[in-house]
């Protein structure tokens, strides 16, 4: 014991001159790591999505509801977060809804299509092509999309959920156009893993539940391909507007039997407000 | 700018290429149209095994009847004609000009049913109309009449009905002539008589091209009445007679599959009609649209109930009373309940 104390009493007053010096550092650390963050936060760009195609034209085969392709016309809401950061961008979107009332090849047999979807990508920066950014990530989604046709009674209402896991990738580049930069993106979408539920045909409501299949790439197929044009909004250096053209395709053969086949096509205005 | 706007042109184009993948559109000839239902019932229909039925002999039989040429009206009766060889009354094809149908499973049988008797040798205007319910009151049994199971019922339609009878000694449910509708119905009335959970039986449904694909069989449960917002819902556990006859089909033969399996419960009258199999219904190119069964229904001993569920008390109509305006399976639901 007197050995122990012994031993203690030269080293008091190093120990503390080195607490305070790791304190120090720590303490610089800390603020080093503030700053990092306050430097990334500086250099990171927010947007709230507004986004509205007026119109687009869908289509959809489904073989379970009717043997004829259904086209027809609808609106879209979407809305969203969009972040640009130095090492790449976040992308959160809510369709709110993609709605449009189909015909077939007969014009008084009726479908209505309700689609409805929340995804998040991250597609990080991974090489300039020229002046091209090049950017891969991945996106995860839930979809809901809703098809009702009145004439087919009990069976008239389907619906399918689909989570997804999809690889995603992007090319976008700034140039000057009438004046003000302007840039062009390109975005791609495949999922790679999906898992699809499937409300039977009969639409007995509260019996049954979803039919579910995990489909990986080749059970289920989707293609979601976007480009758009981005400009800045008036005099503003803030805030921007986009004109994108979208087509979402998804397509899967339900039980072995049936071929489901949906597609869209969309002409969408977007506002970004910065924040 | 060119090259962006090239990009620009490409990302279009290659963006709308869904035409690749969709399926060729369907011809609407007779023979395409006789393809298309033919191939959707094989496909589809339930009761291949059950019935017995070779349906690529059923194909080769009419196949030859069919020639582009031929009307819309000759091609409707050609595919009536085969899907009449499946028995089966939820297979209807229906056109703007007509509907397929077999209706045998009632036709050859007695129709033990008549409103008349009941307007005139009871009800004599006494009667109450609740909701989708007819309801009449004996004093010692109630009276609860559900003409058909596409009439929406309300949980205020059900307290209303349960509340009236509550002191009685039983009630009588009739179901005669209930030509089916929504199984949420089904469900939704079939919970006030039970406190418990209470297997029902058990279904499955198609599940691939084959005949004899099926999902694995599922228990059907019926559960109790859960009330809202706290208010204990109305229910009766006291004795309960449902009235059936060969017209009680679809969402009226999933009905007694429910209550026969409550210990309160007797089925009285004739055999139920039938139509356990769920229909899955499309629409072929040309418009119409065509349904068959596409799953099976069984008892909890496993009685596939697609022909019907036979009553525990076999009763008909008979003629004397009912040229008396009386009728004999409710004189004897009455007997049964006042014992």
């Amino acid at each position: 014991m007197a050995w122990a104390l012994l031993a203690l009493l030269p080293l008091g007053p190093l120990t503390a001159q080195s607490d305070s010096t790791r304190k120090a550092e720590r303490t610089a650390a800390r603020e080093a790591r503030q700053s990092a963050r306050e430097a990334y936060r500086m250099q990171k760009t927010r947007y709230l999505v507004l986004e509205t195609a007026p119109l687009h034209y869908g289509v959809a085969q489904d073989q379970r509801m009717m043997q004829s392709t259904y086209r027809g016309l609808g609106t879209m809401v979407r809305m969203g977060h969009y972040s640009i950061t130095p090492k790449g961008v976040h992308d959160v979107d809510w369709l709110l809804t993609r709605f449009s009332v189909m015909f077939g090849p007969e014009l008084d047999a009726l479908m209505i299509n309700s689609f409805n979807e929340f995804s998040y990508t991250y597609l990080r920066n991974v090489r300039m092509l020229g002046a091209w950014q090049l950017r891969l990530g991945g996106t995860g989604s839930l979809l809901g999309n809703l098809r009702v046709a009145p004439a087919l009674a009990n069976s008239s209402i389907n619906l399918d959920v689909i989570a997804s896991a999809a690889a995603a990738g992007s090319l976008e580049r700034y140039f000057t156009l009438l004046k003000r930069e302007t840039s062009f993106s390109y975005q791609l979408q495949v999922p790679v893993f999906s898992y699809v539920g499937r409300r039977p045909a009969y639409g007995l409501s509260g019996f049954g539940g979803l039919a579910s299949y995990a489909a990986p790439i080749g059970r289920f197929t989707r293609v979601v391909s976007e480009a758009g044009l981005t400009r800045p909004l008036g005099r503003s250096e803030d805030n921007a507007w986009r004109v994108a053209y979208s087509w979402d395709f998804y397509a899967f053969r339900e039980l072995r039997i049936h071929h489901l086949r949906v597609a869209n096509h969309a002409l969408s205005l977007a506002l970004l407000i910065r924040f | 700018m060119l090259r962006t706007l090239t990009l620009l042109s490409a990302a279009i184009l290659l963006s709308s290429c869904e035409q690749l993948f969709l399926k060729p559109e369907p011809g609407t000839a007779p023979s395409a149209i006789f393809d298309e239902a033919w191939t959707f019932v094989d496909r589809e229909y339930a009761f291949f095994k059950y019935k017995g039925i070779d349906w690529n002999e059923v194909r080769s039989r009419y196949e030859p009847l069919i020639s582009d040429g031929m009307s819309e009206e000759d091609l409707f009766d050609v595919l009536a004609s085969m899907l009449y060889e499946l028995r089966d009354g939820h297979v209807n094809l229906s056109s703007d000009f007509d509907i397929s149908r077999n209706w045998t499973w009632y036709l050859n049988s007695p129709q033990n049913f008549n409103f008349t008797v009941l307007e005139r040798g009871y009800f004599q205007e006494k009667e109450q109309y609740a909701g989708p319910f007819i309801l009449y009151d004996f004093g010692d049994v109630g009276y609860m009449r559900y003409a058909s199971f596409a009439s929406t019922v309300t949980p205020a339609d059900l307290d209303y009905v349960l509340e009236k009878f509550a002191d009685r000694k039983g009630l009588i449910i009739d179901i005669r002539d209930n030509d089916g509708g929504s199984l949420a119905n089904v469900n939704l009335i079939a919970s006030r008589f039970t406190e418990t959970e209470v297997t029902i039986g058990s279904w499955s449904f198609k599940s691939g091209p084959g005949h004899e694909d099926f999902t694995p069989l599922e228990d059907i449960v019926l559960e109790p009445a859960e009330g809202l917002l706290g208010v204990e819902p109305k229910r009766f556990t006291k004795p309960v007679v449902v009235l059936m006859n060969r017209s009680s089909y679809s969402a009226a033969n999933f009905f007694p599959l429910y209550m026969k399996a409550l210990p309160q419960v007797t089925l009285m009258g004739d055999t139920s009609g039938g139509g356990g199999g769920a229909p899955a219904n499309t629409q072929l190119a040309n418009g119409w649209v065509l349904r068959c069964s596409s799953s099976r229904l069984f008892d909890p001993q496993g009685f596939n109930v697609e022909n019907g569920i036979p009553p525990d008390v076999r009763v008909d109509l008979d003629p004397a009373d009912e040229a008396a305006f009386r009728d004999t399976m409710l004189e004897l639901a009455l007997f049964t309940l006042r014992r």
